[in-house]
């Protein structure tokens, strides 16, 4: 069955972003520049692609995502351009029930489709469909209401060397403690430690 | 000069309670020779009396080796309590500081010896924002909890640290090893 992955940076302490939802923590601000730390990068853009469907909350797909990747696509040059190129050609669930294809979003619906249903059952279903893996970056709300039903298989955590005391939590909705298996523990030049677990 | 080491469990969503974190025996061993490579550990009052636990391995040993040379460890080590309430540490290799957390810490700087740990979370929380912990050695076991005590809740400001190293544990902890920029 294809597989369910989380991959986000986190601080030390836990946190996806600052209180306001600020990432100006991160070593790796998902800025332009993508050559300061390639082995990671590369991670990166290898797990993207072992992917062939996105799940995007509407929050991220209303402040920009497709418009972000597509204006990368422009310049074939951009050290991003393989990595974005495979986002925009890659089919994106978004789940809401408030926005419909009429609703305007930067870049527009090309491959993005909206799921309306029980996401649980959404979700469900398009695990048991043939394809590669999925996955989903955040935000902190669908990244929590996802973990909490129990629906990640993979957690690919991108610890910031920075305890921030503070900050949108992802675990925080859990019933009950959970058990990980760690799969793969790596740390980066830039001072990233790659956390890899699977859901038990 | 010798270090300030904040040495702690934790989960992944960076909680420290000591109910849900369990270590086996390669953890066991760990620490004994972290304290063994050390001549004094820190504590606040709860964590010391929860540590008091192993004193009882030393009248009846629990014939589990890693267990056993742990006890011993933390029986051996000098410790230093930082408690408004406690009278009495009723342990002889503790004894309960008469001064302010930053004067003891300043004063164990200057003197010449081996590495202090700081096992308490209100301590490593205090000793941050005094910019005072030279290295943190933060075990991540592979648990999320989802709510407890967040062991960075109380810091002043963000803290950026640089990584120096990671290590692996057979049972999925991962033992993250930062020190001040």
């Amino acid at each position: 069955m294809r597989r369910l992955k989380l991959e986000t940076q986190v601080s030390i302490d836990g946190f996806i972003a600052g209180n306001s939802g600020n990432t100006d923590w991160m070593i790796w601000n998902w800025g332009p520049d993508w050559t300061w730390d390639e082995e990671l990068q590369k991670y990166h853009t290898e797990l993207t692609k072992s992917a062939d469907c996105i799940f995007l909350s509407r929050q991220m797909a209303e402040e920009g995502f497709n418009a972000h990747w597509q204006k990368v696509t422009e310049d074939p040059l951009d050290t991003r351009f393989s990595f974005a190129k495979h986002i925009t050609d890659t089919h994106k669930i978004v789940f809401s029930r408030t926005i419909d294809r009429s609703t305007q979003i930067p870049g527009g619906w090309d491959n993005t489709e909206i799921a309306d249903g029980d996401f649980v059952d959404v979700v469900e279903q398009v695990k048991r469909k043939d394809g590669k893996d999925i996955i989903v970056y955040g935000g902190s709300t669908f990244a929590a209401t996802l973990i909490k039903a129990g629906l990640i298989d993979e957690f690919h955590l991108l610890v910031n060397p920075v305890a921030l005391g503070q900050g949108l939590p992802i675990f925080n909705t859990i019933d009950i403690k959970q058990n990980m298996k760690l799969i793969k523990a790596k740390s980066y030049t830039c001072g990233i430690v790659l956390l890899h677990y699977n859901a038990n | 000069m010798r270090k300030i080491i904040a040495a702690i469990n934790l989960t992944v969503d960076g909680f420290c309670d000591h109910t849900v974190l369990s270590s086996d025996e390669e953890i066991h061993q760990h620490y004994t020779e972290l304290l063994n490579g050390a001549d004094t550990i820190l504590y606040g009052r709860i964590t010391y009396q929860l540590m008091q636990y192993w004193q009882t391995l030393i009248k009846e040993p629990s014939g589990e080796k890693s267990m056993d040379d742990f006890a011993r460890a933390i029986d051996k080590i000098p410790k230093i309590v930082f408690s408004h309430t406690l009278k009495n540490p009723e342990w002889n290799s503790a004894k309960l500081a008469n001064q302010s957390i930053e004067e003891v810490v300043l004063e164990l700087k200057q003197k010449a010896g081996k590495d202090i740990l700081v096992g308490s979370r209100s301590l490593i929380v205090q000793l941050t924002n005094l910019n005072l912990i030279d290295e943190y050695q933060l075990c991540v076991h592979p648990i999320i909890v989802g709510k407890g005590l967040p062991l960075f809740e109380k810091i002043n400001d963000r803290t950026v640290l640089k990584l120096l190293k990671t290590e692996i544990f057979n049972s999925g902890a991962i033992l993250l090893y930062y020190k001040r920029p």
